[in-house]
């Protein structure tokens, strides 16, 4: 049971409202994307399953639903997350500059086994725009002073580097599952279904 | 912040705990919109759980009208008492610490493997809830979480062992065939006594009318039990971790609650309870991600200032900090309704006079409780009903596997039907049984705390509630295992609201949801890379030369998810 390899990864994605998180979503798993903007309705998370390292694995990205407007997102989002996806509008200022707290909130809420380590990745948004305002240079310093995260600047409207940076991630948080499966933190936990995964069998109960 | 939210919603829910998440989540999924509040910066109210450092400071300063008569202790030092036979520095609040470094003659002194601050450092290791439940595996909470699909937001943990206390002993209740087989607190003759006595019980009540049934209508459990041949040790097993009876519980009661405990048998661990990952705190939020997935707006820390019900439209006005926004109905916790509401005797459905409801104790400790055996891989979740006179207590030890505690710590969660204003004393005689510390190998304590939960009595059942109220206030935990009241009140409230609609009809997977007119296996030019799709523009650019019409299969299509989804919910 300790050696058990995990294949599921959870990844989260993080960010101001707005700065195109579904959207980003949706262009990576369905390769779409709408132009008009609502709040997150009917966005849960999606699974994607990814080839890593020669291995195949089931990605869930785990959108906010919109409990970040109003800073609320609650504490059960943020558990045993594998990999942490910070998203900015690089036409908003105030979303590059939140990408600090947004990445403190994550290491307060989730507590991370061993937070220097932990895999972020960081997502410049909506490149295809004009009016950009943050520099590649300004979002890369920034990157490098935080461990080096890996960075990306995509378009989740026409699709530039939302693939590649959807490969990082998984890459990413597979390492980082690697590290935390020699903990086995919590062995033996159930998730409830209809058909009944879980079923022991009629040989261990007592329903004679 | 406020000034972003939209001025009318069909509910405003105000507080976040089980049967208010409940009422959002079900309203949302039927499509209401939904604005859900709450006046702490966390979720779930009196059903929340914290970290060690925010509940010592919940006990502390309080957190309003829900939580009462607190109390807390520490048995350990600020820091770590450096070596062997030194003197206990730094203690600087409460005598027992003296009391607890005279008797560790035996062990290696608590003081020395665990500190104040130490603990303290793995504060967020912590899930202390205020109501702590257990959930029957096919119990009413699994079938909703189950039915609804919100079960996907959560993970669980079996309960490892059911126990029992026998001639002041605490042993294990076998629940499986193989527990029975090869335990060793009961003998052979036992063993099977306790078969034929369960599947006896599982075959009553397929028929209403039969002898047996008739013979003990009106009778209490205890009594079949003891026209039943079986052992003492066997009649408390069944009475106090199968049945979940005391001496009064009816007969009916009695082979209900067996029949439920058979029927979560089997389905998921050894035992036929689960406990939720990192504490029940989670469950309200489970319910309040499928409101927001739903469209739910959530604004914690947000302070209601008043509710004014228009006379002529019976629309609430909720004034929230300064701004008001219009709603069909609210629903409240009991403890959030605005004190001049109260004032002004508005009809508020449910409500009633404030009481005790739980009298709480949570203890730490770096033992667990009972012996090896009751604890074998660590100790996980062990659960023990005990009893006292008429009264009973749910006592679950949690260890490091549920997610509630750092490695190498234990947490004890004592819940009573509060009695008095005074947890300590109501829980008195069943903290006597398990932490008897007359003896020397008594468990030594790190940490005790004390506390009420208050909750309105509701009186639904009198209506001298005006009929047409727009307000309902829902209940606080009440003294249950798992969740059955609790969600018979979320339910009765949200029938009340949408009295012809579903209750949390099945949510679909993400996957599911079919996008409005869209061919989900048609190819746009997005999916392809980069280089192709350069190549797909130059195409696309001379065919417009050559003047072929296009038609619209490449351009941005608008993604209605939710339309979809309620053309999806009338398919069904």
């Amino acid at each position: 049971m300790a050696t058990r390899k995990k294949s599921l990864l959870k990844v989260i994605i993080l960010g101001d409202s707005s700065v195109g998180k579904t959207s980003l979503m949706n262009q990576y798993i369905n390769k779409r994307f709408s132009n008009q903007y609502k709040a997150t309705i009917g966005a849960d998370f999606c699974t994607k399953e990814v080839m890593a390292d020669d291995r195949v694995v089931t990605m869930q990205i785990w959108d906010t639903a919109g409990q970040e407007r109003f800073q609320s997102l609650g504490v059960a989002f943020y558990r045993g997350a594998d990999c942490c996806v910070l998203v900015y509008d690089v036409t908003s200022p105030n979303s590059f500059k939140n990408l600090d707290s947004w990445r403190d909130e994550f290491l307060i809420q989730a507590s991370p086994r061993d937070p220097d380590h932990f895999p972020f990745v960081v997502l410049g948004n909506k490149v295809d725009m004009d009016n950009r305002q943050v520099s590649t240079r300004r979002a890369q310093q920034w990157c490098q002073s935080k461990n080096d995260m890996p960075y990306f600047e995509t378009s989740a409207k026409d699709g530039t580097n939302v693939e590649l940076a959807f490969q990082t991630i998984a890459r990413n948080a597979l390492a980082q599952e690697a590290e935390v499966e020699l903990y086995n933190e919590f062995p033996d936990q159930i998730r409830l279904n209809t058909d009944r995964n879980n079923r022991n069998g009629n040989a261990d109960n007592c329903q004679c | 912040m406020s000034d972003d939210l939209p001025d009318k919603f069909d509910l405003i829910v105000i507080g976040t705990g089980f049967p208010e998440s409940c009422i959002a989540a079900a309203a949302s999924r039927i499509g209401k919109t939904v604005l859900h509040i709450d006046p702490h910066e966390y979720y779930g109210g009196v059903w929340a759980s914290f970290n060690l450092e925010s509940f010592c400071a919940l006990l502390e300063y309080g957190n309003g009208s829900d939580i009462k008569n607190t109390k807390q202790k520490w048995y350990i030092n600020e820091q770590l008492n450096p070596e062997m036979g030194a003197e206990v520095g730094n203690s600087n609040s409460d005598s027992e610490t003296h009391a607890m470094a005279e008797d560790t003659v035996v062990r290696k002194p608590i003081d020395q493997q665990w500190s104040r601050e130490k603990l303290l450092q793995q504060s967020r290791r912590f899930n202390l809830d205020l109501s702590p439940k257990i959930l029957y595996s096919a119990g009413p909470l699994v079938q909703l979480l189950v039915s609804s699909n919100i079960c996907r937001y959560a993970e669980f943990r079996a309960v490892d062992r059911v126990c029992t206390k026998f001639q002041n002993q605490i042993i294990n209740v076998p629940c499986s065939r193989s527990d029975v087989f090869n335990t060793k607190d009961l003998n052979i003759v036992e063993k099977r006594l306790l078969m034929k006595f369960l599947s006896q019980c599982l075959a009553f009540g397929e028929d209403k009318t039969e002898e047996d049934t008739l013979l003990y209508r009106g009778k209490t459990f205890r009594e079949y039990l003891q026209e039943q041949k079986v052992t003492e040790k066997i009649r408390t097993c069944v009475m106090q971790a199968i049945a979940m009876s005391t001496d009064e519980t009816p007969f009916e009661v009695g082979i209900g609650r067996t029949q439920q405990f058979l029927g979560s048998l089997g389905r998921y661990g050894n035992t036929p309870f689960l406990f939720p990952m990192y504490g029940c705190g989670e469950i309200p939020q489970c319910f309040c991600r499928l409101c927001a997935v739903f469209g739910g707006i959530y604004c914690l820390k947000r302070n209601i200032d008043d509710i004014i019900v228009e006379a002529d439209t019976n629309i609430a006005n909720v004034v929230l900090e300064g701004k008001t926004i219009k709603a069909q109905h609210v629903v409240s916790a009991p403890c959030h309704i605005p004190t001049v509401l109260l004032e002004r005797n508005v009809g508020i459905y449910g409500q009633g006079e404030l009481v005790n409801s739980l009298s709480r104790g949570i203890f730490l400790s770096a033992e667990p409780l009972g012996s090896e055996e009751l604890n074998s891989g660590g100790g996980g979740v062990n659960l023990l009903r005990l009893l006292a006179d008429t009264r009973e207590a749910i006592l679950i030890q949690l260890s490091h596997f549920s997610g509630t505690c750092p490695k190498g710590i234990y947490l004890f969660h004592l819940t009573t039907a509060a009695q008095t204003d005074q947890p300590e004393q109501d829980l008195a005689p069943f903290v006597a049984q398990i932490f008897n510390t007359e003896t020397d190998d008594a468990l030594k304590l790190l940490y005790s705390a004390y506390f009420t939960i208050m909750g309105r009595k509701s009186t639904s059942s009198t209506p001298r509630v005006d009929v047409s109220t727009p307000i309902f206030c829902t209940s606080a935990p009440s003294y249950e295992l798992d969740y059955d009241n609790a969600i018979i009140n979320a339910r009765e409230i949200f029938t009340k609201l949408y009295a012809d609609a579903e209750f949390l009809p099945r949510a679909p997977d993400p996957e599911e949801i079919v996008i409005e007119g869209e061919d989900p296996r048609a190819l746009s030019e997005n999916s392809l890379p980069d280089d192709l799709r350069e190549q797909l523009r130059e195409l696309e650019k001379s065919a417009e030369h050559m003047d072929i019409e296009d038609t619209e299969g490449t351009s941005v299509i608008e993604i209605n998810q939710v339309e979809s989804e309620s053309q999806q919910m009338d398919a069904e």
